[in-house]
C-alpha cells in the first residue's frame, strides 16, 4: 500500500497525467466549438413556445424537416382541453388547415403532424410521442384525424424518416412495439438543448435558410394556389405491382391504429379524403380503392373509430391536382371537418 | 463491451490509471487485474465463460507435458487433443452431434487462444532452456484485453517484450500520435464500414428464387440482359449479377475497415499504455499478387500460418523430394493446404471450406504463375515486366476481384452458394469475374492518377476532400437529402450513398501518397476530426454492426 501511495505522489500517475492533457487538448476545441454552435443556434432560432404544433412550417423553424418537427415537438401539444391533432399525408396537411379550423371550431386546439409520408406505421410513430407526453388522465383529450385516399395510401408504403429521427440521438425507446421517451421531460428538454447544433446543420446544409438564404416558399405557394385542376386526358395509370400487399399492411396498420387508440384513450377520425371527379370517373385505382376500403373501415368503426365520407367535394375547382385540394377546397372541407368534430369536441367539454 | 465504444475508452483510462502507478515489477499484478476486469465485463457470466477456462486449462497442461515429455508422437497427440477440443466447443458442423457443456455460451476470442496455444506448446517444445511462462504471465498472455476478442495474435517474445519494456513516461509525440491513431480508427470503424455495411444491408442479394430479383434491366438492350442468363431457367439475372458484385465490393470495403479500424484502436490504446502491437495491415490493396496481399493482410494470422504450418510443410517436403529443380514448385501445394486451413478456421459451416478452397487456389494459382512465367521468359525478363504499370494494375484487378468473390462465402450460406453455382454455372462465374476485374481495373488507375494529380494541386486540398465527405455524410445521415435506405433500395441510391465515405477514404490515399512522396501536405487538426467524426456518428441512426472477426 506504502509503495503505491509513494509511487502515486512521485513518479507514478505521470503517464496518465500526459494522456489526460493530450486528451483535453485535442477534445476542449472540440467542446468549445461544439458550445459555440449552441450559441448560434440559438441566434438564429428562438426556442419555441407554442402549445400547438403546425408541421407546414416547420421549415421556419430549427427543426427543418416535418418528421424532426414532429419528432421533438410532439410533447408540447396543449392537452388541458380538447385537442385535435391532424395526422397523415400531404392531403390531410393541405387539406385541413388549423386557422380554418379554428374559425369554425371553439373549445380545442387544432395541431398539424402533417409528415409528408403516407404510411400508416408512421402515423402510428407519431400518435405514440404525442401519447408518451400527455398526461394519462388527459389522454381523452385528443382527438386524431388521419385523411386517406385513393392513392398515395394504397401505393406508397415509403417510410418517413420519423422513425430514423427517433433512433437517432438515443431518446426514444421501443417498449412492446410502441415508442415511448427514453429520458424524462427535463433530460428530454436538455437533450435538446444539446442536439441544436445538429439541427442547425441539417437546416443550414439544406436548401432553405438561415446559410443559404433561399426560404422554401414551395409550402406557402401551395397554400395559396386557388387554381382549379384540369383532367388528364388520358387515363389515370393503375401500377398493380405489389398492389394487394401494399394495400393490405396499410389497412391492417390502421386496424392496429384504431386499437391502439382505442385502448390509450382518444378518439380516431377517418376521413375519405375528396379527390376530384374525373379521378373517380377514369381511374381504375380509385375503383379497386372503393372496393378495398369497405371491409376495413367497417372494422376500424367496431374498433371505436370515427369513419367521415368526404368524396361528395368533387367539383373541380376545389382540387389543385387528382390528391390535394386547393385554397378554395381547403377552406370547405376544413369547414366541413370542423362541424363533424363539433359534437366530439362538445361532449370532450362537458357540453351537450 | 464493444471495443471502439465510449465505455471501452473509459475502461482503458481508467485501467491506464492502474497500471500507470504501479510499479514495474507490479505491471503483471496491474496487467491481471485489467484483464479479469475486463474478461468479466465481456463474458457477463461464469456459466458463459466455462469453455474458454476449460481450454486455456487444456493449453497450459499442454505446454507442461511437452516440456516433460520431448517425444514426437506426444507432441502430435497434445496438439491434436487441443485442435479436437477446439472443433468440439467450437461447434464445427462437422460435430454437430457432439455436446460438452448442456449450456449456451459464448466462444468470443477462442480462434485466437488456439492460435496462442499452438504457438506455446510448438515454441516450448523447440525451445533449448525448457523456460515456460508461469501461470499468471500465461493468463495474462492469453487474456490480454487488447488482443483478446480479435487479435492481433502477438508471439509470446513480442507480449513479453511488451510487458517488460512498456515505457512509463511516454513523451507527447508517442501520445499524440496514439490519438491520432484512435480517430482514424473510430472514423474507420463507425463511419467508412457502417457506410458499406448499410449498403450491403440495403442491398440484399438471394438465390433462392426471389422471382423480383430474376428480371433484367428495363431500360437495358436485349444484349446487355441477355449477358447473364440462368443456366436453370434461362431467365435474365442481369441485375441478379450486378447486386451480387456491388454487394461483394461493399462487403470487401466493409470487412477491411471494420477490421482495420478496429486494430488501429487497439494499437493507439496500446500506444498510450507504452505497448508496441504487431501491424496487422499494411495497405493490402497496393498489393500486386497475393502472397504480397496475404503479407499486407491480417499480417499476423498469415505470418502465424507461414510460421507453424506453411514452413514445417515446406520443410518435410523438401526432405521427401529432394532439393532438385521441381523442388520450387514444392511451394505450390504447401500454399494451397496452408490457406485451405486458414480458410476453413474462419468458421464452422462448410461454406468456410469452399472460403478455404478458393483461397489457397488463388494463391497456389498465382505461385505457379510466377514459377512458370520466370522459367518461360528468364528472371531477368520476367523482372522487367512485372514492373509495367500496366501489367500490375491488371494484376491486381484481377487478385482483389478474386478475393471479393471469394468472400461470399462469408455472407452467403452453403444453400445460398449451391443456388449461386448453379444460377450462374463456371461460365457465368467467369464473366462475373471479368467484370469485377474491369470494373477494379478502371478504379484503380483513375484512383492512382486522380490522387497524384490532387496530391499536386495543392497541400489543403486533402483536408478540404475530407470535410467535404463528412459534410456529405452529414446530409445523407441527417435524412436531409432524402436519401433512405428501405426496403426499395436501388442501385442508385446505395452509389449516391457511397459517395461521402469515397471522399473521406480519397483524402487518406492522398496523404499516403504525399507522405511516401515527399509533397507538402496539410492534416486536419484532431480536434476537427474528432469534432466532424462525432457529428457524423450522432447524425446515423443506423446499428452499428458489431466487429467482424469476433465471431472468429
Amino acid at each position: 500500500m506504502l509503495v503505491l501511495f509513494q509511487n502515486l505522489f512521485t513518479r507514478g500517475f505521470d503517464l496518465l497525467v500526459n494522456v489526460l492533457k493530450i486528451a483535453t487538448k485535442i477534445t476542449l476545441p472540440t467542446i468549445l466549438t461544439y458550445i459555440g454552435l449552441i450559441g448560434v443556434s440559438f441566434y438564429f432560432y428562438p426556442s419555441q413556445t407554442s402549445t400547438y404544433l403546425d408541421s407546414t412550417w416547420a421549415f421556419d423553424s430549427y427543426l427543418v424537416s416535418r418528421p424532426a418537427y414532429i419528432t421533438y415537438s410532439a410533447h408540447s401539444i396543449d392537452t388541458t382541453r380538447p385537442a385535435v391533432v391532424l395526422i397523415g399525408a400531404s392531403n390531410t396537411g393541405v387539406g385541413f388547415r388549423p386557422p380554418e379550423l379554428s374559425k369554425h371550431l371553439s373549445g380545442a386546439s387544432f395541431s398539424d403532424l402533417w409528415l409528408g409520408s403516407a404510411r400508416v406505421n408512421d402515423y402510428a410513430a407519431a400518435i405514440d410521442l404525442v401519447y408518451a407526453g400527455t398526461p394519462k388522465d388527459q389522454r381523452s383529450n385528443l382527438v386524431f384525424v388521419t385523411g386517406l385516399a385513393a392513392g398515395q395510401t394504397l401505393r406508397y408504403p415509403y417510410r418517413s424518416v420519423i422513425i430514423e429521427q427517433m433512433e437517432r440521438f438515443g431518446l426514444f425507446k421501443q417498449v412492446g412495439g410502441v415508442y415511448k421517451y427514453s429520458v424524462n421531460s427535463t433530460l428530454f428538454d436538455i437533450s435538446l438543448l444539446l442536439l441544436r447544433p445538429f439541427f442547425l446543420l441539417q437546416s443550414g446544409l439544406s436548401n432553405l435558410k438561415p446559410f443559404v438564404g433561399n426560404r422554401n416558399t414551395a409550402v406557402a405557394e401551395l397554400y395559396k394556389s386557388e387554381k382549379p385542376f384540369t383532367c388528364l386526358k388520358t387515363n389515370y395509370g393503375f401500377d398493380e405491382y405489389h398492389l394487394d400487399e401494399y394495400s393490405r399492411s396499410q389497412f391492417d396498420a390502421l386496424l392496429n391504429l384504431a386499437d391502439h387508440i382505442k385502448k390509450y384513450g382518444g378518439t380516431l377520425v377517418l376521413v375519405d379524403m375528396p379527390q376530384p371527379e374525373c379521378f373517380y370517373q377514369q381511374s381504375k385505382l380509385f375503383k379497386y380503392y372503393q372496393n378495398y376500403k369497405k371491409p376495413f373501415y367497417k372494422s376500424a368503426i367496431s374498433k371505436g373509430a370515427v369513419y367521415l365520407n368526404f368524396q361528395d367535394i368533387s367539383s373541380n375547382r376545389y382540387f389543385r391536382d387528382q390528391t390535394h385540394v386547393n385554397a378554395i377546397g381547403a377552406a370547405v372541407i376544413s369547414k366541413k371537418l370542423a362541424d363533424n368534430l363539433a359534437p366530439i369536441i362538445n361532449r370532450l367539454n362537458g357540453k351537450p | 463491451m464493444t471495443v471502439g465504444s465510449l465505455f471501452f475508452f473509459i475502461f482503458s483510462l481508467c485501467s491506464l490509471a492502474l497500471y500507470s502507478f504501479a510499479k514495474n515489477n507490479r505491471s503483471e499484478i496491474s496487467l491481471s487485474i485489467i484483464n479479469l476486469i475486463f474478461v468479466a465485463i465481456v463474458f457477463g457470466s461464469i456459466e458463459n465463460f466455462i469453455p474458454i477456462v476449460s481450454f486455456s486449462i487444456l493449453g497450459y497442461t499442454s505446454i507442461l507435458i511437452v516440456r516433460k515429455y520431448k517425444n514426437y508422437l506426444f507432441f502430435i497427440a497434445v496438439l491434436l487433443i487441443n485442435i479436437t477440443y477446439f472443433i468440439i466447443i467450437k461447434k464445427y458442423t462437422i460435430v454437430s452431434g457432439v455436446e460438452i457443456f448442456g449450456f449456451i455460451y459464448s466462444t468470443i476470442g477462442l480462434s485466437y487462444l488456439l492460435f496462442r496455444s499452438i504457438h506455446l506448446i510448438i515454441d516450448v517444445r523447440e525451445s533449448v532452456d525448457d523456460e515456460i511462462p508461469t501461470i499468471s504471465q500465461y493468463i495474462n498472455y492469453q487474456f490480454f484485453f487488447l488482443s483478446f476478442i480479435s487479435g492481433p495474435i502477438l508471439r509470446y517474445q513480442e507480449y513479453n517484450d511488451n510487458v517488460r519494456d512498456a515505457s512509463r513516461t511516454i513523451d507527447r509525440v508517442e501520445i499524440n500520435a496514439a490519438f491520432e491513431r484512435i480517430i482514424l480508427g473510430l472514423i474507420k470503424v463507425f463511419i467508412v464500414a457502417v457506410v458499406a455495411h448499410e449498403i450491403t444491408v440495403g442491398l440484399p442479394v438471394s438465390f433462392l428464387g426471389d422471382k423480383t430479383m430474376l428480371v433484367g434491366f428495363r431500360a437495358a438492350p436485349d444484349f446487355i440482359n441477355l449477358f447473364f442468363t440462368s443456366v436453370e431457367t434461362n431467365e435474365p439475372i442481369i441485375r441478379i449479377a450486378f447486386r451480387y458484385l456491388w454487394h461483394s465490393f461493399a462487403f470487401l470495403v466493409f470487412l477491411y475497415f471494420n477490421f482495420s479500424g478496429y486494430m488501429d484502436i487497439v494499437i493507439g490504446v496500446g500506444r498510450l499504455f507504452g505497448f508496441k502491437i504487431s501491424e496487422n495491415f499494411n495497405h493490402p490493396f497496393l498489393a500486386y499478387n497475393f502472397i504480397d496481399f496475404w503479407a499486407r493482410w491480417h499480417i499476423t494470422l498469415s505470418s502465424w500460418f507461414k510460421t507453424y504450418l506453411f514452413n514445417p510443410l515446406l520443410k518435410e517436403s523438401a526432405l521427401k523430394f529432394g532439393r532438385g529443380k521441381a523442388s520450387t514448385y514444392i511451394a505450390v501445394p504447401a500454399l494451397f493446404i496452408t490457406f485451405l486451413v486458414m480458410g476453413i478456421w474462419h468458421g464452422t459451416t462448410p461454406a468456410y471450406f469452399i472460403y478455404g478452397l478458393l483461397l489457397g487456389g488463388g494463391i497456389a494459382l498465382n505461385m505457379l504463375y510466377q514459377l512458370l512465367a520466370k522459367q518461360f521468359f528468364g528472371r531477368k525478363k520476367y523482372k522487367i515486366f512485372s514492373q509495367n504499370t500496366l501489367y500490375k494494375n491488371i494484376c491486381r484487378a484481377l487478385m482483389v476481384s478474386f478475393f471479393a468473390l471469394s468472400l461470399s462465402c462469408l455472407w452467403l450460406d452453403i444453400a445460398q452458394l449451391s443456388s449461386f453455382v448453379k444460377m450462374f454455372g463456371i461460365l457465368g462465374i467467369m464473366k462475373l469475374w471479368l467484370i469485377a476485374t474491369i470494373a477494379t481495373f478502371i478504379c484503380f488507375v483513375f484512383w492512382e492518377k486522380a490522387t497524384d494529380i490532387f496530391a499536386r494541386i495543392s497541400p489543403f486540398l486533402m483536408g478540404a476532400l475530407f470535410i467535404s465527405g463528412f459534410i456529405y455524410l452529414l446530409i445523407f445521415w441527417g435524412g436531409i437529402a432524402n436519401i433512405n435506405f428501405d426496403e426499395t433500395v436501388a442501385f442508385l441510391e446505395s452509389f449516391v450513398s457511397a459517395v461521402g465515405v469515397v471522399l473521406i477514404v480519397f483524402s487518406w490515399s492522398i496523404l499516403y501518397h504525399c507522405q511516401t512522396n515527399g509533397i507538402r501536405f496539410f492534416t486536419i487538426p484532431l480536434w476537427l476530426q474528432l469534432l466532424l467524426f462525432s457529428i457524423a456518428r450522432m447524425m446515423n441512426a443506423g446499428a452499428v454492426p458489431e466487429f467482424i472477426y469476433k465471431g472468429f
